[in-house]
Formats: C-alpha cells, structure tokens, sequence
C-alpha cells in the first residue's frame, strides 16, 4: 500500500537521508526508533512534502502514487496524516471552524457537513477520546499546553481516518496519564479501523503496550539499519543505540 | 455589502447558478454583487459639477437660504483647494464624469410595500432575507442617492430616538441641524468634505435623547447604482448625555468599467457619559474611489469607538478620528484593511486629545495580498494641558506575497509631558510553518491562507456582531480564493 | 543611510531651552539578509522641540531583512514638545520589520525612590536621565 524505495533526501545541499526503503501493508503497525537527530521527524515531513528538503533520489509511493508529484493537500487528501511532535499555532482560528473545514474536505460533497451537524459529531469525538470540550472553542493550538496539542492533533486524526497515520513523538513530553488517555485514543480509533496503517516514531517502548508493532525498524545517521521484529527493541532495551551500533 | 449572504436560500441558489457557467471568482463576484438593476432614474442632472448644479440640487430639495450658503461656500472651497499631495493617487479621477445628484424613487417610502418592486428585486438578490426585517429593529436602505425605505419600531419613536434619512430629518428639524450640521467637519475641513457638503443628498441622521440606550445595532445599506455616480451621503448622529447606541453601515457596489467616487461625511456628538459605536464594512467593487471623512467629537467621559472594516474600492482614504474635548473622554478606533490587486487602502486613525485624563486605543489590521498596498496612516496628538493623557497604538500588517505592499505613517505629536504614549507597529510575512501544517490536514493553499487571515484579524471581528463577522470571514474567502499561489 | 552590514545604531539626541530639531533620517535596506536595530532616544527639557521622521524603507529584493526601530522620548520640560513619525514602507514579503515609539515622562516611582535615599529631585532627575541615555536595552 505504502512504499518508500531507495529514498535520498537533502535540505539545502546537506545530505540528511540516504537510500531508505520502507514497506507499509494495510493494517500493519511500523515502529521508527533511534537516537535524536537520526532523520526519524524529517522523514515523516518529506513524506508529507514539507518544502525545506528536496528528494534527490529514489520514490514514495501510496497506493502506486508518486507521492513526490503532489501537493502537500493532496497527499492528506490521498489518505496520509501526520501527528506533528511540535504542532504550530495559529492566533485567531477557531478550533472548531477549521476541524469543519478539514473534515469536510476529505468528505465527498454530498457527506459534507453543516455547522451544527458537525458539532455534534465533534462533540461526539472528543467525548470518546476525552478531549475536553472547552478546548473545541479555543484557537489553534494557540496556548495550549504540550499534552493538549497531542490530543488536539489525536482528535484531527479521528476525525480524517487516513490510511496511514505517522505519529511523530506523540508520546514526548507527556507524563502517564496523559501518555494512556491518548494511546488509549489511538488504540480506540485503530480497532474502529483495522485497515488504517501506523507508523510510529518514538523513542520508548512504554508506548507498545497499547499499539504492538508488526515491524520496528533502527534509524542511525539518516539510514535504516537494520529492520525486523520487536527483538530489535529488546536490544536497544539491553544495550542502547551505541551498542547496537557496534555489533 | 450585502447582508448574511450564507443564511439566504436565493442568494445561495444564485451563486450556484452561476458558478455553472462561472468560473472564474471575480466573475462570480461580479454576477453576485455587481448588477446593475434596470429601471430609469427619475431625475437626473447630468454629470460634471459647477454651482449651477450645486443651485440646482439645493432648489430640488427645497432648502433654505443657509444651506444653499452652505453649499456654496463649500463649492468654492472645493475648487481652490488642491488634491492632498500624500497618499493614494486621486489624479485619475474625473470629477466632471461623476454624477452628482440622482433621485430613484419620487417620494419617501413609509412602508415596505410601498418600496418599488424593482427595487424590492435588488434586495432579493443581495439576499437580505424578508424576516430579517422584523428581526431588525430598524433598517435605513440607502438606494441611489435617497433614502428609499425607512423602518423605526414604534418603541424607539415612543423613546424619542429620530432615526431618519438626512434630508428629511433637515426639514423635520432645522434647528437641530443649524447647532450641529457642519460643525464637527466645517466644510473648509478638505477637498472631499468640502464637495460633499456641497452636493450632498441621503445619508442617516440620528437622535438618542438624555439616558435612552439601544442594546440592538441601528443598521443601514448602501449601494451604488448608476455607472460613474457620485454617492455624497452626509451622516450625523447625536448622542446625548447617558445614551449608547451601535450603528452599522455596510455597502456593496456594482462592477463599472469607469471610476466612481464615494465621498460620504459623518460627523458624531458623544455628549457627557454618552457612548457611540459606529462600525462600517466598507465592501466597495474595485473601481470606486472611496474618499470619506469621519469625525466624532467626544465629550466628558464619553466614549467613542470607530470600527472600521476596508476590503474594496480601487482607493480608500479614511482616518475615522475622535476629538476628546471632555475630560475622561476615551476614543477607539480599530480597524482592518485588506488590499489586493490594484488596490491602495491607504486608512487609519486620527486622536487628539483636548482634555485631561483623556485615553485612546488605535488598533489596526492591514494585509496586502496579490500586488495590493496598505498603508496605515495616523495621527495622534496631545495639547499642553491635556494631562494624565493615555495613548495606546498597534499596527500589525501582514504582507503575502513580493509584489505588495505595505506602509506605516504613524504621527505621535506630543505637547505636554505628563502622558503615556506607546506606539508599536510590525509587519510580517505569513508564517510558512502553518501554511504546511494545514496544508498536511488537507486544506488547499488558499483555504490556508484565508484561514490564517481571518486568525490575523480576529482580535478586531470579534468586535463585530455575530451575522457581520460571519459575512467578512465569507467575503475574504471569496477575496483570497484565487488570488494567491 | 544605506544598511550595508548587519548593524545597530543608537541616535541620542538632548534638546534644551528653545532649542528645535526638524529631522528626517531614512534607513534603507536594499540587499538581502541584513539585520539591521535602530534606537533612537531622545531627552528634551524646557521648551525644546522635536520634529522627527525616521522612515524605515524595505526595497524589493532586498529578502529576509531583519528590521526593529524603536524611538524612546522623554518629556522633562513644561514646554518640551515632540513630533515623532516613525514610518514603514515596506514593499518586500519574507521581511520582519517592526517599530515602536514611546514618549513619556520620567517615572514617578523612580523619582520617588532616589529621593526616599536622599537624593535631590534635580540629581534624582539627572540620575535617570542619565541611565535612559547610556542603556540602550531599557
């Protein structure tokens, strides 16, 4: 369904990726782990086409799409979600009014929404994933704390069921009751859509206790080293990423 | 402008007929605001100016001797002075192409089903809805140069409230009119003021007595109809002591090929305790020269707020001012200006501070998109012995993309030196960061770029009654849609 | 003056008796990248006047500029008077440009706590006009 082959990718003339290949089939779980710095984030913002890096080699492809051909819209609108670790605020937009506008667009015109027909579904929404309500009326992540934005960008998630959602880091910065109530949404939304893929990116495997991963992959220095099960977390657990490295 | 486009069904069906055929938005726009209605004016002096025109209009309204004067002097203020040498570029206009005096409809209509048909069909497709009338406690329609509908609910009228077009409120009360008619804005103020006060016709007048406030907004509807017509509306709203009132103006044009000219004036009185909100949409099509004084003389502790919302015309020049005579007095401006292709907005505010413990807000909102220029110009003063005077200015302006721009005249002209004054101004890029986060969430760029315009002037919408900030939010989609990328 | 260089430039500017200064600087910026802090601080006694226009032109082409002017007026004289017209003209996009403009008077609980130490209310004045003249972050 996904698939990322022979990927390399520059910011200006740095290299920051180099020759990443990636398979995702529907309904499977992926997990990303590395250290900081190992290109984990950037690849999930050249997946999703963010203008700062530029593909110098290799495809991404969705569905035999050319992902690097399309706008960043369409490839949301092709079924792509990114959880951003750090999402920006925006002043003066109501949260409400743009979840509209975002839900909407990924409806066909005919299961469009009007307002008060959407608020109740938003309402609905929350109230499974426990985001406050009051929140629904604030702006944009405009002064939200780190673990309202993570819900905030959970409930845009549930809202926009893409086939493939990249949760960057949305454990960062959480403590454990924050961390359960969002995986706990996560968990609600992947077992109403078995179909949708995951990749996870993270640092800690606390968080594979809600969301087992079918495949975990090791990224050091802009390249997958090694790909396979959950015995290379097991590892990392063990010996940390430096071990690992000079096995 | 046209009110709440979005809850009218025919308005809705319209737009989707056309959009058919239409695809272009401009065109569309074109189709939905700027129709010309077909039926003949019923008088109509031609067009070009010289005092036999002003004699003419003064004769066709049975005025007296003091305002014919009036006029007159204003006249000939009007033809020495010159074009203001700063600003917008005002040397394309042809003031002897400009209709100066249209009538649309013989007489004063009572009620709506006296208004003419024809013109009852302009309102449908403006789309203001048939119970929005009940719902509004009053509605003043200006159409051509008239006021061809007027509507007070009978418990203001019982308040004492005069709520009436300008030309007949100068018959029902001369003397009224004599105290204050030209006395905030003499009529040697500037060029414009100067040829409205001598070609003036419509416009709204308001009374609130001692201790009477209006918790509802008064509101009124303009529209220029005939090509290269001159729309000279003169307003004058008193407030007496202890009253509050809220009045709204918002206007649509028609798409001409030719320039037109509005040159409006509006001269306010807050009297002691009094409060005036006077609050304008200002959406005229892209050709219209929109030369307009505003001025609100704010007595002790009174207040006054100017909320001022530009997104059309070819050129703005509009300083909505308020002169605080009274100790306490306080005055507000905020306002909002959104120029894109061939437009210059060149507005702002105006604060001059007469009395002591005196205080002022300027705030403004400027975004220039698609090769359009905004320019914030302002003044603020403080006279010796104005003491304990507080001001406070903030200029945002956002700026889209290279080939626009934006300006920031700020005066801050201080003679007495126990006051506080701050100024502070920035202009900013739109952030490229939440461009590709909404963007990621499946929005197009145009949709993200109206998104985070309508964030940048929300502080000021959200002055706005509900129905209005709902009508601009729509509008600047409509104006960014297209424009950008 | 043309910015050529990153830079930041402090004007200072004392006006006294009768004195008046009719002043228009122009900060232009026409090369990209450039960074350019302006403050201008300005103490006026007596009867002295100011009338000052500081504008700040951003040209095209001239992308990612880095602007902020800030001009600071204090207010000592009875008669002092100040015009201060800090403008933008700003006709590129990627630009962040600001100003800001203050006028006020010397600070009452300023006055106050020098002279709860002792100080004269003339040496407590000079104390704190001193200190608006030399710190330029305040």
């Amino acid at each position: 369904m996904f698939k990322i082959t022979n990927l390399s990718v520059n910011s200006d003339t740095t290299k920051i990726l180099t020759k990443i290949n990636l398979t995702i089939q529907k309904g499977e779980i992926h997990a990303f782990m590395g250290p900081n710095g190992s290109g984990k984030s950037t690849l999930t913002k050249v997946i999703m086409g963010h203008p700062d890096y530029q593909i110098t080699a290799g495809t991404i492809k969705m569905n035999r799409n050319d992902l690097s051909k399309l706008s960043v819209t369409e490839r949301s609108l092709q079924g792509i979600f990114v959880a951003f670790q750090y999402p920006v605020e925006i002043p003066g937009v109501n949260f409400s009014n743009y979840l509209r506008l975002v839900y909407n667009n990924h409806q066909p015109k005919n299961k469009q929404l009007p307002v008060f027909k959407f608020r109740k579904l938003l309402k609905e929404k929350a109230k499974e994933l426990a985001v406050p309500e009051k929140l629904l009326d604030r702006n944009l992540n405009e002064n939200l704390s780190g673990g309202e934005k993570k819900k905030m960008e959970i409930l845009q998630l549930a809202l926009i069921k893409p086939q493939l959602a990249i949760l960057d880091e949305a454990d960062s910065g959480l403590d454990l009751d924050a961390l359960k109530i969002i995986f706990q949404g996560i968990q609600q939304i992947k077992t109403e859509n078995p179909q949708m893929s995951i990749l996870l990116i993270t640092h800690y495997q606390r968080v594979y206790e809600f969301l087992k991963p079918d495949f975990v992959h090791l990224m050091q220095q802009g390249q997958i080293t090694k790909s396979g099960g959950m015995e290379i977390v097991k590892a990392i657990n063990q010996h940390g990423y430096h071990e690992k490295e000079t096995k | 402008m046209k009110k709440r486009q979005n809850n009218n069904p025919n308005a809705l069906e319209l737009l989707t007929a056309d959009q058919k055929t239409v695809s272009n938005i401009n065109q569309d726009y074109k189709t939905k605001f700027g129709f010309a209605d077909e039926f003949s004016n019923k008088i109509d002096l031609g067009t070009g100016i010289d005092q036999k025109i002003v004699r003419e209009i003064s004769e066709l309204k049975h005025e007296d001797n003091w305002m014919l004067q009036k006029r007159l002097k204003a006249f000939q203020h009007f033809c020495e002075a010159p074009l203001p040498k700063w600003g917008a570029d005002l040397s394309h206009i042809d003031f002897q192409k400009i209709h100066y005096y249209v009538k649309a409809a013989s007489d004063q209509s009572k009620t709506w089903n006296e208004v003419p048909d024809t013109i009852k069909n302009t309102f449908e497709k403006l789309g203001i809805p048939q119970a929005e009338r009940k719902f509004l406690a009053g509605v003043a329609t200006q159409y051509e140069s008239e006021v061809i509908y007027q509507n007070l609910k009978k418990k203001w009228t019982d308040q004492g409230i005069i709520f009436l077009d300008t030309d007949s409120a100068y018959k029902q009360y001369p003397e009224i009119f004599q105290e204050y008619f030209g006395k905030i804005i003499p009529e040697t103020d500037n060029k414009f003021a100067a040829l409205n006060t001598a070609v003036w016709s419509g416009g709204t007048f308001i009374y609130i007595p001692k201790g009477v406030k209006l918790k509802m907004p008064l509101q009124a509807y303009f529209r220029i109809n005939t090509q290269n017509m001159g729309q000279f509306e003169r307003t004058l709203i008193i407030a007496d002591e202890d009253s509050e009132i809220h009045y709204i103006e918002g206007c649509t044009a028609p798409m001409y090929s030719n320039d037109s000219l509005h040159s409006a004036v509006v001269e306010i009185v807050v009297k002691k305790n009094a409060r005036v909100r006077y609050t304008t949409l200002q959406n005229w099509s892209t050709n219209v020269y929109n030369l307009v004084t505003k001025r609100a003389l704010v007595h002790e502790n009174a207040v006054m707020e100017w909320v001022d919302c530009n997104l059309g015309s070819k050129v703005t020049m509009k300083y909505p001012a308020a002169i605080l005579v009274g100790p306490g007095a306080h005055g507000e401006i905020l306002s909002i200006a959104l120029a894109g292709k061939g437009q210059h907005l060149d507005a702002g505010a105006k604060v001059i501070h007469l009395a002591p413990n005196t205080s002022s807000i300027i705030h403004s909102k400027s975004i220039c998109h698609d090769g359009g220029r905004s320019s914030y110009r302002g003044l603020l003063k403080i006279i010796p012995g104005a003491t304990n005077s507080k001001s406070k200015i903030v200029c945002d302006a956002l700026i889209l993309d290279d080939r626009s721009r934006t300006d920031t005249y700020p005066t801050n002209d201080i003679r007495e030196k126990n006051v506080e004054t701050a100024h502070e101004a920035s202009v900013s890029k739109i952030n490229e960061e939440q461009i590709f986060y909404l963007m990621s969430r499946g929005l197009t760029e145009e949709q993200a770029n109206a998104l985070i315009v309508s964030g940048f002037i929300e502080p000021i919408v959200k002055e706005l009654p509900l129905e209005y900030a709902m009508e601009l939010n729509a509008l600047i989609n409509l104006t960014m849609e297209g424009s950008i990328g | 003056m043309i910015i050529t260089a990153d830079e930041s430039i402090l004007i200072t500017y004392q006006g006294h008796d009768q004195s008046i200064l009719d002043k228009k600087i122009e900060i232009i910026h026409q090369q990209p990248h450039l960074h350019s802090d302006i403050l201008v601080k300005v103490v006026l006694f007596a009867a002295a006047k100011i009338n000052l226009q500081v504008i700040v032109r951003v040209a095209q082409g001239a992308k990612e500029t880095n602007t902020f002017l800030k001009i600071q007026v204090l207010l000592i004289g009875k008669q002092a008077e100040a015009k201060i017209i800090p403008a933008l003209e700003i006709m590129e996009n990627s630009v962040k440009a600001g100003h800001a403009a203050i006028i006020s008077r010397i600070n009452a609980e300023q006055l106050f706590y020098l002279q709860s130490r002792g100080l004269t209310l003339q040496a407590a004045e000079k104390q704190i006009i001193k200190g608006f003249l030399s710190d330029p972050v305040k």
